[in-house]
């Protein structure tokens, strides 16, 4: 018990940093904030962890026994997990191409928009650039002139995810 | 931790087989309802195997208190909860346009902008993503235009506050 509130504890106040630092800062791209800043929370965690052990009479645990390591190992697995689905959450937001569509109908006058006027407020080319500077500045993608390739590590990801949608039966999407 | 730990182990191993083997299997269109209808099924092997460990495993691995015992089960349930999440996640990347983008590039070699544009029509990627915004009642289309139906409403207010408050916008 004493690893699940250490952990619940972390995760809340890396999330409020971490809502700060987007607030307030300029810290880009977004997924090296997110990630760098929850390998900063680690050692928050231990502390915490440490603290309820130590001091509180309830939570009290022995660290080096089999069920003190248990507990430390199964707060670290909820962690990442939280990590995981808080990073696809975040970027739901960020990048989610449905609901910008629905923010649009939102604000225009009437409440509606039809398709070529969803097409004038979000325009594809501002979506190839979102993403495609994505990909260059994450390295998965190079230009050279009008042609954009693969860079390995790009071709890593296809591969991975061609693996993934064999294994899964995924057909390819219209994204 | 031990009972729900190994529980959750084998039920969320269990659910992605049987999830693997069914979906090559059968054609199934509605997807996301079938995992969760998986999920929600295995979640009964969840409960059974939580309660074979608390009897089967060794004394010293098991909780001593009931309340610890009902921290177990609530713990290893919220883990397979989270399991299925990540893996909602993962699965779902075949409606990224970025991984798109990667797998044409490699099929290819390389490709220009308007490759891009042409192989992934901008007119049918907005009619998919529609369809399925309608399907999910989160959008009702009024002659030729679109609109927010409420559950869509409530969905924008509560993630479109966020965006703006997390200084995201315009994003998409």
């Amino acid at each position: 018990m004493t690893g699940i509130i250490a952990v619940l504890i972390t995760f809340t106040l890396y999330v409020l940093t971490h809502w700060t630092v987007c607030r307030y800062g300029n810290w880009r791209p977004h997924v090296s904030a997110i990630n760098l800043l929850w390998l900063c929370f680690l050692p928050v965690y231990g502390f915490i962890f440490y603290l309820l052990s130590a001091h509180c009479a309830i939570l009290r645990v022995e660290s080096t026994s089999l069920g003190g390591i248990f507990n430390i190992l199964n707060g670290l697995l909820l962690n990442i997990l939280l990590l995981i689905g808080y990073t696809y959450f975040f970027f739901l937001i960020e990048r989610g191409l449905s609901l910008r569509v629905m923010i649009e109908m939102r604000r225009s006058p009437c409440g509606k928009l039809t398709i070529p006027e969803i097409q004038q407020v979000y325009t594809y080319d501002y979506i190839l650039d979102k993403r495609l500077g994505q990909m260059f500045k994450m390295g998965y993608a190079t230009q050279d002139g009008p042609h954009i390739r693969n860079t390995d590590k790009g071709r890593k990801l296809a591969a991975a995810n061609r693996l993934v949608r064999k294994i899964l039966r995924l057909e390819q999407m219209m994204p | 931790m031990m009972p729900g730990l190994l529980a959750v182990a084998i039920s969320f191993f269990s659910f992605f087989v049987v999830q693997v083997v069914l979906f090559n299997l059968f054609t199934i269109k509605r997807r996301f309802q079938a995992l969760v209808g998986m999920w929600f099924c295995l979640s009964v092997l969840y409960g059974f195997l939580f309660a074979i460990f608390q009897h089967r495993l060794p004394v010293n691995w098991l909780a001593s208190t009931r309340i610890e015992t009902i921290v177990s089960f609530l713990n290893g349930a919220t883990l397979y909860l989270l399991l299925f999440l990540v893996y909602c996640c993962f699965y779902f990347t075949d409606h990224s346009l970025t991984v798109a983008f990667a797998i044409e590039f490699d099929a290819r070699g390389s490709m220009t902008r308007d490759d891009l544009k042409q192989r992934f029509p901008y007119d049918a990627m907005l009619e998919q993503r529609l369809a399925d915004l309608i399907a999910n009642q989160y959008v009702r289309r009024d002659g030729g235009a679109y609109q927010l139906a409420p559950k869509g409403r409530c969905f924008v207010a509560v993630l479109g506050t966020l965006k703006n408050f997390l200084k995201l916008e315009p994003g998409g």
